[in-house]
């Protein structure tokens, strides 16, 4: 059990470090490299601390080390705390839809379109595969690149052993 | 004998494979309102698999006899499932299912090598198709009502407002005074 403590301080610790390093950044962006420095750091800090003999009564919940499963929940945590982060900055068409509607008193479908749109939810999508290379542009014709083919690969394995349709 | 940390990472595995397997069986059928209520309902059914494996390690599970150490490796084995879980769905399932830009490059896929204009892109797949979809899945989790032709917030706790409570605590812990 302490094992399970010591990982949830040191990961509340990375959090609260977290937070005051993106506070006194100049740059108003994401801050994930940082996290992972900061995460890996508690990491370190996790398998220096290590203890693999129970206590006096090693039977007992409290005095046994769970340092196998401190140290999953702990890797597992990181992607999850990273999820609630990037939902401060980044604008997930649902959010944007419950955030419209909350703005006014109920809206029709056409309202809602109009509000938002392709240049809304499409082109900054486009232009962020054109930034990351998975798409290129060239004589009006968007074509994917090397990476966006074998993403492209990928999902379709992935519908095949799933059975789902095209998803988007 | 296998120690408790060993069996109580076995014993999420074990109950998070099972969940992927009957995820990936019973979602052929699921229609595209029912995923998130679906998935809901596949999670805390494999939730009783801990339970049952560890019946299996000989454990007792009579409730009055039920000692406190077994409830906490549960526990314990419950957590580890639910985040694998959780990850799964949110890092795996997610994006496949409403991630535009995945969509956007399977669009653009289906015109490979020759390539697709951006009008032709509009046509297939814009911000009306993913407004219904968004819409059907949030219908179906109550977290919207459609009252008069008028799409209304639900006035009931869904996971957007917990995504949108816990980013907005994010948020004004990192923003500059």
């Amino acid at each position: 059990m302490y094992s399970l403590v010591t990982m949830s301080l040191v990961f509340m610790t990375d959090i609260f470090v977290h937070l005051i390093w993106c506070r006194f950044q100049k740059e108003d962006r994401l801050h994930i490299r940082s996290f992972f420095a900061i995460a890996a750091g508690g990491l370190l800090f996790l398998l220096l601390f290590i203890q693999v003999e129970a206590g006096p009564d090693g039977k007992s919940f409290w005095s046994t080390p769970l340092w196998g499963c401190a140290l999953l929940l702990y890797v597992l945590l990181v992607p999850v705390y990273l999820i609630f982060y990037f939902g401060t900055k980044v604008e997930s068409p649902s959010r944007l839809l419950m955030m419209s509607l909350k703005e006014k008193d109920g809206m029709t479908f056409e309202e809602i379109t109009a509000v938002i749109d392709n240049d809304r939810l499409i082109r900054p999508r486009l232009d962020d595969l054109f930034l990351t290379e998975y798409i290129r542009e060239e004589g009006g014709l968007i074509w994917l690149t090397a990476p966006g083919v074998r993403v492209a690969q990928w999902l379709e394995l992935y519908q095949k052993l799933s059975g789902r349709g095209w998803g988007g | 004998m296998m120690s408790a940390d060993l069996t109580t990472l076995m014993t999420a595995a074990v109950s998070f494979v099972i969940f992927i397997l009957i995820h990936f069986i019973s979602f052929r059928f699921v229609g595209e309102g029912g995923v998130l209520k679906w998935t809901m309902r596949i999670f805390f059914l494999v939730s009783l698999v801990p339970v049952g494996l560890f019946i299996r390690e000989g454990r007792d599970i009579i409730l009055s006899r039920v000692s406190m150490d077994d409830v906490g490796y549960l526990l314990v084995a419950w957590a580890v499932y639910g985040l694998l879980s959780f990850l799964y769905i949110l890092c795996v399932f997610g994006p496949y299912e409403s991630s535009i830009r995945l969509r956007l490059i399977r669009e653009i896929y289906r015109y490979h090598p020759a390539g697709i204009s951006l009008e032709h892109l509009y046509k297939n797949y814009n911000s009306k198709i993913i407004l219904k979809r968004r819409i059907a899945r949030l219908l179906h989790a109550r977290s919207i009502v459609l009252n008069d032709e008028k799409y209304r917030i639900a006035q009931k706790p869904s996971f957007f407002l917990l995504a949108e409570v816990l980013a907005g605590m994010i948020e004004r812990c990192i923003k500059k005074s």
